[in-house]
């Protein structure tokens, strides 16, 4: 950040610095030195808010890192500053902040976890983008001998365009009796919860799973051959891609064979 | 005696409650920057909206930044206002970052002419974009800085003079202001000018020991309001009468039945006060 010239915006950039740097440039704007001890609250602040945020994005790796979480968030916040007044998608690069630690050999493992919690977090935004055709899609469920769809209730959706169809056909699970499934023409899948709250449901039983096959590597190289797969498209495609593997992981939606 | 029935800072967890039990409450509030993206929680919105009038209260704005206000959060907040047609909108008298820095907190800077200047350029604009009249909320303090030239109400009821603005008093954090620092809350009570207020924020403060063996109060919205913020609630009413008022409950943040007996307890108190006023 280069010198700001005018008093208000020195005051303003020393305060941040001290909070991300603690260089102790902001003692010159207290008006007593008593109050040194209190500038903590504004760095621990900073420091905890955002290390809770990542924790809340990143359960499992912070599950999996145990204690140690605290410092490594700390670090991170230090390397990766919130640059808006808005946290909703801060901590993407935690992935590959958890790469360039050393975690022995689970170092990989983890920085794919970290992907797919983070494609996991961005789908629990993401379906609510989708504007749906309710009729048309009961038409063509009922055409097909699936379930009504009813606009009140919670509805999910994958779009099989994606190569996320062949992540799903690398990974079965049998974490799926819970759920309603229907497979349409068009290639979209559909899964119904039971009622509204579910689409906020979080499957532990298969993040454990994902986990488990990932210290056997399997699922790592499940997910890296899929990638690969669509490296040949764009980001975009990418990125959907990979939310919807997350996506299908987090609820258990894996297609029959 | 009818009046307007003390709301709450809804949180997710509140929502499914909220639809079905439909407690009656003057206000809804939310923190707007936690709406701007479509989410589950979100998806709720126009059906809390269908009951209940709202409240969007802003943190990240950084509205006292020395360096102007990011168009893209103007933008976002005014889309989310023009959404849902808020009955109060409201900001803080802080800021929260420089330049491409930022914290998820609440800074204060010196209350002197050049931060008076930049605060009413700020608020003209944010106000400008939105086209609407906001609240700004005084922070709460865990230092004092150099350089101060107005108190806190006169720099506050300064702004609202030139600006048109309104001030959403927090009287949590003015006790918090008092236990951390050379501050008077009631003296700052009775500087704020009539009819500057639109809003009151009630909440709990932490208690936290430092390892040089101070005490900081620390603003968590963690607890219960506490009695001695009660006491300031109640002479706010007295002075300004059927102020609309919001719980705030931000971390461990309880089931709606605890947040309904807050809203309970602060009826009681705003009736009592306002009662002592006519009387």
């Amino acid at each position: 950040m280069s010198a700001p010239k005018d008093e208000l915006a020195k005051f303003q950039s020393a305060f941040m610095n001290e909070i991300y740097f603690q260089d102790n440039g902001f003692h010159p704007f207290l008006a007593d030195e008593k109050y040194q001890p209190n500038m903590g609250i504004y760095i621990n602040n900073c420091r905890l808010i955002l290390g809770n945020i990542l924790k809340d994005k990143y359960p499992y790796c912070a599950q999996i890192i145990g204690d140690d979480f605290e410092h490594y968030s700390s670090v991170f916040v230090k390397q990766y500053h919130l640059e808006i007044g808005n946290v909703t998608l801060y901590g993407y690069e935690f992935a590959d902040f958890l790469a360039d630690n050393d975690f022995g050999e689970i170092t990989k493992l983890l920085s794919d976890l970290a992907k797919i919690e983070w494609a996991k977090y961005l789908c629990e935004l993401a379906p609510f983008e989708k504007h749906l055709d309710f009729n048309a899609f009961n038409g063509e469920i009922a055409k097909n001998g699936g379930q009504n769809i009813k606009p009140t209730q919670s509805l999910k959706i994958i779009d099989c365009q994606t190569n996320a169809f062949n992540l799903f056909q690398c990974l079965k699970s049998d974490c799926i009796n819970e759920f309603v499934f229907s497979e349409i023409a068009q290639k979209i899948i559909l899964w119904q919860g039971r009622n509204f709250e579910i689409s906020m449901m979080i499957d532990d039983g298969v993040i454990h799973k994902i986990i488990e096959n990932m210290e056997q590597q399997n699922i790592a190289d499940a997910i890296d051959n899929a990638i690969s797969h669509v490296a040949n498209t764009d980001q975009a495609h990418i990125n959907q891609a990979q939310a919807n593997f997350a996506y299908a992981c987090e609820n258990g939606l894996f297609i029959g064979v | 005696m009818t009046f307007h029935k003390c709301g709450i800072n809804a949180k997710p967890s509140h929502f499914e409650d909220l639809l079905h039990d439909k407690p009656k409450m003057a206000l809804l509030e939310f923190h707007s920057e936690n709406y701007f993206h479509p989410s589950y929680a979100r998806s709720f919105m126009p059906h809390l909206r269908a009951n209940y009038e709202f409240s969007f209260h802003g943190v990240g704005l950084s509205l006292g930044s020395a360096d102007g206000l990011s168009k893209q959060h103007l933008g976002q907040l005014k889309s989310l206002f023009d959404e849902f047609a808020p009955k109060l909108v409201s900001e803080h008298l802080s800021f929260s970052g420089f330049g491409n820095i930022f914290t998820p907190d609440l800074l204060p800077f010196p209350l002197n002419n050049q931060a008076l200047e930049n605060f009413v350029r700020n608020v003209d604009t944010f106000q400008n974009f939105i086209g609407r009249k906001i609240l700004i909320e005084n922070p709460s303090l865990y230092i004092e800085v150099k350089g101060n030239e107005y108190s806190l109400s006169e720099f506050m009821n300064i702004i609202c003079q030139k600006t048109g603005c309104g001030i959403l008093l927090d009287v949590n954090n003015l006790e918090v202001c008092r236990q951390n620092t050379d501050f008077d809350p009631y003296a700052a009570i009775d500087e704020i000018a009539v009819g500057a207020v639109g809003e009151i924020h009630l909440a709990g403060y932490e208690i936290k020991n430092l390892s040089d063996g101070k005490t900081v109060f620390i603003d968590t919205h963690g607890h219960k309001t506490y009695p001695k913020v009660w006491d300031l609630y109640s002479k706010a009413i007295k002075k300004f009468g059927d102020i609309r008022t919001i719980v705030e409950w931000d971390t461990d943040v309880p089931p709606l039945s605890v947040m309904i007996e807050e809203t309970n307890l602060a009826n009681e108190i705003k009736q009592k006060a306002l009662s002592h006023e006519r009387a």
